[in-house]
């Protein structure tokens, strides 16, 4: 019987690769497929930009502690009157603290179990 | 007493604290002002306006309005009400009611934050979370309008998250909760039916508090945590319908009726959608964070919020709200406050996202789900609706946060920190304090001084008798304008019914209804045109005996046209016989139309039978034709004795006057390249679906207009595979073939210009289209195909084109009128209210007229055109000879904003805004000239139009003098309410001359006369019995019948609902109907003498439901007693 065996440090090793390769694929592919729901296109996109964040290897408390620094970089930018600018960075950051929320309550649930 | 004080000193202090700031409502107020207008709800008399909300009829506001939906807000209204009753002076009562709210919405978050955070130590949380709950733009946007639904929005948030949050913890027990939850809702529910998209944050919350925890709850529980909440809703669900049973019950019985109506409203899904992305234009996500996004705050530097925009120091406060909020989950430490504090950001987080509503990013979701999930469409406004989810959100994180950070800071008097943070947060809020935001555009305030003279008319016409109505003139320009007044009144809601409770007729679609719209519109016209026969018939019969000028009006105010005061004064001056002055202060008079005597209730012997379309309704307003009812909608069975039969016949040539809309391709998602393309053409079934020939004509033109687009890429690609664009061309070929014969079949001959115009439009774009992809191509040397099939599809096309031009140019629209009056019998009239009218205001009737193809000379001076009908009548053609209203044209020059022109200058005679007009040239050379409309017209100065010079040359209307080859131009234009007269400039470059490049200019009105026939039944010997009536409340009427020897029609000059119901003895008369396009009508059959009772239906389940939630909340009350001594008797033991 044929078995794969995945190594997992690989894996861990290359899952930044891994990550990168899943939503560049997802840009790709997602817009040629045509009568997908917004919902899917969405949530798949959500989920790849998940599948990112927990690849690298990031805490859901350092996210949050991005997405608060970014709200100087607003305030910068909407001082300097840079509105367009702002307010891609104002839904990234809605994207990053979100993320950040997700992660921290389920890191709390795992710890509490 | 001092141990209580002692004990519960530092909850005292802070709740001391709460009733001080919330007297911060008395500084709003100027000396004798009171908050009205806009979408304020307030009444100048708030005991009448009561009065006039406990019944769910209100006759005061035109033909009556149902208010079966609306009783959830009777409670907000009582407040008022209640307070003025109370024995405080009326210009206080608005303080008090608004500091009352103030301290409760406060209160409520209190009570929350309290359950959350009880330590001593917490007080920063507590009053922060207060603070930044009460203290907020989109609260003081409602707060400055008063609008009560919305503050107690923001009480029953806190309230239910803190009920849901107990329960969830484990206490106080199902039932109890059920009746808590139902209590705050019956309190705070924010008005009942017409609440609910007010709720939103409610419903999102408890969703939210459900979900959070049910994943924070360890999964063996999860079950028993499904069950208890599943059972919490059911539980609640029962009590819901029992509390809240007097707006309920009124509500079910009319919920059919009630749904149309709104969804009309509002435009439908579309409409819906378009408002939400209106609405959403600045609720980016980083306005959001900052807590800012409403749409009135943008563009708008007169606004109280402009220097959040422009002071650096405000633009780094609103920064700090959402660092301070996000930083909360930083800061959290212990386990217990970690789960709550993730829980209000995961709830800010949510609330942030449906606040952005339709705006990008995620925009398009908000939208799917308003497409899709039956309700949604309800909150339309999403900013308005889920901001205060976010708003309760940040009050608890933001709280934290400065609780951790002060906790922080090593400095031993920690309190005085808290108390500069406090400082702080009201000084960011600075607005608060402030009297002057009440301006919507000066002198248009909220606030406003109600003159003497509208409350001296209020007095004197509570005293005239109930069953009549008064006409306001001037009508507004539009049924949805705005309503102004130069005192400072603005709002969409006319100011009679919160004055008096008397029925008022003013032009306003408060509920639509196109029918009355009409209807009110025929009113004032006839009176306006001094037709005062018509008026007479028409006032008679919609039960109006007086007419009140108001000459106060903002006439010129770009947002609430008006018409001119002195037309209508003048007309009533010239009549004294007709209309009599009762009473005059002011700008205000009230004329008594003399000559009549309205009865709301009356009977008749037989009814005329209307056909007709809507458009018709001011003709059948005429004493011949009254009472009538229209055949659409009327019972089958319906035995009324008719004693004639109107019909209209709409103008099928009026199609060739209407603005054209383009007819534009898309570029389609699957190309014929695709391996999808196949199921793509099996979807399309719109073709089998067709019954009717215009059914498969536009499902032909659809599905070439499907192919046409798709193989329009050919113009940009190259062609790899020529088979798969072939079917497409094959197919785009077919189908023009079938749309030739269908064609030739049933169209060429007709007088459905409709369809015919439609066909043109597709054809001249996909003629176009194919053309250029055979050219740029080349297909026609290449000799593919491809090329074949596309060149055989050009050909058919242009057999049609050239069918369809000469079809489509065989006459001068403008004048001639088309009709298909094959079903028509009896006499045929034209409706002298549609026809041009001379400088004398007299109805310019046709020349000729011609029936199928006999040609006749029409009798002047006659509506009627032929009293015997050739049997085989089947085309009626109308021959009209209208003046040229060019003339006199002038020759100038005149100085654009960069460049000097040479112009034909003429003003248009006769004109007015409200008409539409065409003008037609002949234009020597293609693109030489410019044509521009300039109007003329008064500006009401306001702080916005201040800035727009009084006088100007400003050519809104400019059009290029292309003619598309043709040589003939042709451009149709309409002005404004406000315009006094216009002139119109044909111009060229000044070294061209005007005179060469345009000849034979034209300008001409557009008009769209109405032909309708009347054909005379056999006359009734009906005898009509004697009718008194009384009136014992808005839904009840008493109606005596004395001697009734035949059977009659009884009239209510109500506006018709099905639940109206007419009773003798306790039996429903089943024959109702509406009459008159819209009172009530019963068929009467029976005879003697007997009493009808009048009631509205839903009235009867409003007692009901009264009933039943005392019951309810009395019961509920023991029961909660009982449960509380038991729990005192338990503990004791």
């Amino acid at each position: 019987m044929l078995r794969i065996k995945i190594n997992k440090n690989l894996f861990k090793q290359y899952r930044f690769h891994i990550a990168i390769a899943i939503i560049v694929l997802g840009a790709l592919l997602l817009p040629r497929i045509p009568y997908v729901s917004l919902f899917a296109q969405y949530s798949i996109g959500f989920l790849l930009w998940i599948s990112v964040i927990v690849a690298i290897g990031f805490k859901g408390i350092t996210l949050i502690k991005i997405g608060v620094a970014s709200f100087l970089i607003l305030l910068l930018l909407t001082l300097l009157n840079e509105e367009n600018l702002a307010e891609q960075i104002g839904n990234a950051t809605y994207l990053i603290l979100s993320t950040g929320i997700i992660l921290v309550i389920f890191d709390t649930l795992k710890s509490k179990r | 007493m001092l141990n209580f004080f002692k004990k519960y000193r530092y909850l005292l202090i802070e709740i001391g604290f709460i009733a001080f700031i919330s007297l911060i409502p008395f500084l709003w107020f100027k000396p004798n002002h009171v908050i009205l207008g806009l979408d304020s709800g307030y009444a100048v008399d708030f005991v009448l306006w009561l009065k006039q909300r406990i019944f769910t009829w209100l006759p005061s506001q035109n033909f009556g309005i149902d208010l079966s939906a609306e009783v959830g807000v009777v409670p907000y209204n009582a407040l008022p009400a209640i307070i003025e009753l109370l024995g405080v002076a009326h210009y206080f009562v608005q303080r008090v009611l608004l500091s009352l709210w103030f301290f409760i919405i406060s209160i409520s978050i209190y009570a929350l934050t309290r359950y959350i955070f009880p330590k001593k130590e917490h007080w920063i949380i507590r009053l922060t979370a207060v603070l930044i709950y009460v203290f907020n733009f989109h609260l003081y946007s409602f707060f400055l309008q008063g609008e009560q639904p919305m503050l107690s929005s923001y009480v029953i948030l806190p309230l239910f998250a803190l009920l849901l949050l107990r329960f969830v913890r484990g206490k106080p027990s199902l039932i109890r909760t059920a009746i808590y939850l139902n209590f705050v809702y019956l309190f705070f529910g924010s008005g009942g039916v017409r609440g609910v998209p007010l709720i939103g944050p409610v419903i999102l919350t408890s969703f939210a508090i459900f979900l959070f925890f049910f994943f924070v709850t360890s999964s063996k529980n999860r079950f028993d945590y499904l069950r208890k909440f599943l059972s919490l809703g059911i539980c609640s669900g029962i009590f819901f319908i029992f509390f809240n049973a007097y707006f309920l019950f009124p509500f079910l019985i009319s919920f059919s009726l009630q749904y149309g109506n709104q969804v009309a409203i509002a435009g439908g899904i579309d409409g819906a959608v378009n408002w939400a992305k209106f609405i959403s234009t600045h609720t980016s996500f980083i306005n959001l964070f900052r807590l800012q996004g409403d749409n009135n705050w943008y563009d708008n530097p007169y606004y109280w919020s402009y220097p959040y925009f422009t002071n650096p120091l405000l633009i780094v406060g609103s920064f700090m709200l959402p660092i301070l909020a996000f930083l909360a989950p930083v800061f959290v430490k212990e386990r217990k406050d970690k789960i709550i504090i993730l829980f209000f950001a995961f709830l800010g987080l949510f609330g942030l996202f449906l606040s952005t509503g339709a705006h990008p990013p995620l925009g398009n979701i908000y939208v799917f789900l308003m497409e899709r999930i039956p309700g949604f469409a309800a909150y339309r406004s999403g900013y308005y609706k889920f901001i205060p989810a976010v708003y309760l959100a940040f009050s608890i994180l933001i709280g934290f946060s400065a609780y951790s950070i002060i906790s922080k800071i090593r400095f031993k008097k920690a309190s005085l920190l808290g108390i500069i943070f406090i400082l702080l947060i009201l000084l960011y809020h600075f607005p608060y304090f402030q009297n002057t935001n009440f301006n919507i555009d000066n002198p248009f305030n909220l606030m406003v001084k109600v003159p003497d003279y509208v409350l001296k008319f209020a007095q004197y016409e509570n005293k005239l008798p109930d069953t009549y109505r008064t006409l306001v003139v001037p009508p507004p320009a539009d049924a949805y304008n705005i309503k102004t007044y130069k005192w400072g009144y603005f709002g969409s809601y006319p100011i009679f019914p919160l004055i008096t409770d008397r029925g008022f007729v003013i032009n306003d679609q408060f509920v639509y209804n196109e029918n009355e719209n009409k209807l009110i519109t025929s009113l004032y016209g006839s009176l306006q045109r001094d037709d005062l026969k018509s008026f007479l018939d028409t006032a008679s019969t919609t039960n109006i005996k007086y007419i009140l000028v108001t000459s106060d009006v903002a006439k010129d105010y770009f947002m609430s046209f008006t018409e001119d005061p002195s037309v209508f004064r003048s007309i009533i001056n010239k009549n004294k016989d007709t209309f009599r002055l009762v009473w005059e202060n002011g700008p205000w008079q009230l004329y008594e139309i003399t000559s009549i005597n309205p009865k709301k209730v009356e009977a008749f012997d037989s009814v005329t039978l209307s056909k007709a379309e809507t458009s018709s309704i001011d003709s059948l307003f005429k004493a011949d034709y009254i009472p009538f009812i229209t055949s659409k909608g009327l019972p089958a069975d319906l035995k009324v004795p008719i004693r004639g039969e109107f019909q209209d016949f709409s103008c099928a040539s009026c199609h060739m006057l209407e603005d054209t809309q383009e007819v534009g391709i898309t570029s389609p998602k699957i190309y014929p390249t695709s391996f999808l393309y196949p199921l793509k053409l099996k979807f399309e079934n719109d073709l089998k679906k067709a019954v009717t020939e215009d059914e498969k004509m536009n499902a032909l033109l659809g599905l070439t207009l499907k192919r046409t687009a798709e193989l329009d890429k050919l113009n940009y690609v190259s062609v790899q595979s020529e088979t798969d664009w072939l079917r497409a061309s094959d197919l785009l070929y077919s189908y023009w073939m079938n749309i030739k014969i269908l064609y030739n079949e049933k169209y060429k001959n007709s007088s459905n210009y409709a369809t015919l115009r439609l066909i043109s439009r597709y054809l001249t774009l996909e003629r176009n289209i194919v053309s250029n992809i055979i050219n740029i191509r080349d297909l026609k040397k290449e000799n593919t195909r491809l090329g074949k099939s596309l060149s055989a599809t050009l050909s058919e096309i242009q057999k049609i084109d050239k069918s369809l031009h000469e079809k489509l140019t065989e006459t001068d629209w403008e004048t001639n009128f088309v009709y298909d009056i094959s079903s028509a019998y009896g006499q045929i009239f034209l409706n002298p209210n549609s026809l041009f009218r001379d400088a004398f205001n007299k109805p310019i009737y046709p020349i000729a007229y011609k029936i199928n193809n006999t040609s006749y000379n029409y009798p002047q001076s006659d509506n009627k055109i032929f009293l015997q009908l050739p049997e085989d009548k089947k085309i009626l053609t109308l021959t009209f000879s209208l003046p040229n209203l060019f003339n006199n044209p002038a020759e100038k020059t005149v100085e654009f904003n960069k460049e000097t022109k040479r112009c034909l200058v003429s003003p248009i005679d006769n004109y007015s805004g409200m008409k539409r007009y065409v003008t037609n040239a002949k234009v020597a050379e293609e693109n030489a000239g410019f044509i521009y409309v300039k109007r003329d017209y008064d500006i009401f100065k306001s702080q916005k139009s201040k800035t727009l010079p009084a006088d100007f040359f400003n050519p809104e209307m400019e059009v290029g003098a292309y003619t598309g080859g043709t040589g003939n131009f042709i451009y149709q234009f309409r002005g404004s309410a406000n315009d006094r007269k216009a002139s119109i400039y044909f111009c060229t470059d000044k070294l061209l001359d005007p005179n060469v490049i345009f000849k034979d200019i034209s300008v001409t009105e557009l008009i769209h006369p109405q032909v309708y026939s009347y054909n005379n039944q056999s006359e009734l010997q009906n005898k009509i019995p004697e009718i008194t009536f009384s009136k014992i409340d808005p839904t009840n009427y008493k109606v005596t019948v004395k001697n009734a020897t035949d059977p009659f029609i009884l009239s209510f000059s109500e506006r018709f609902s099905p639940l109206w119901e007419a009773e003798i003895g306790g039996k429903n008369i089943p024959e109702h109907f509406l009459l008159n396009g819209y009172a009530n009508g019963w068929y009467v059959e029976n005879k003697g003498t007997y009493v009808i009772n009048l009631t509205f239906k839903p009235q009867r389940w409003l007692q009901i439901g009264v009933i039943t939630s005392c019951f309810t909340i009395a019961g509920s009350i023991i029961y909660l007693l009982f449960a509380f001594f038991n729990h005192v008797k338990n503990k004791n033991k």
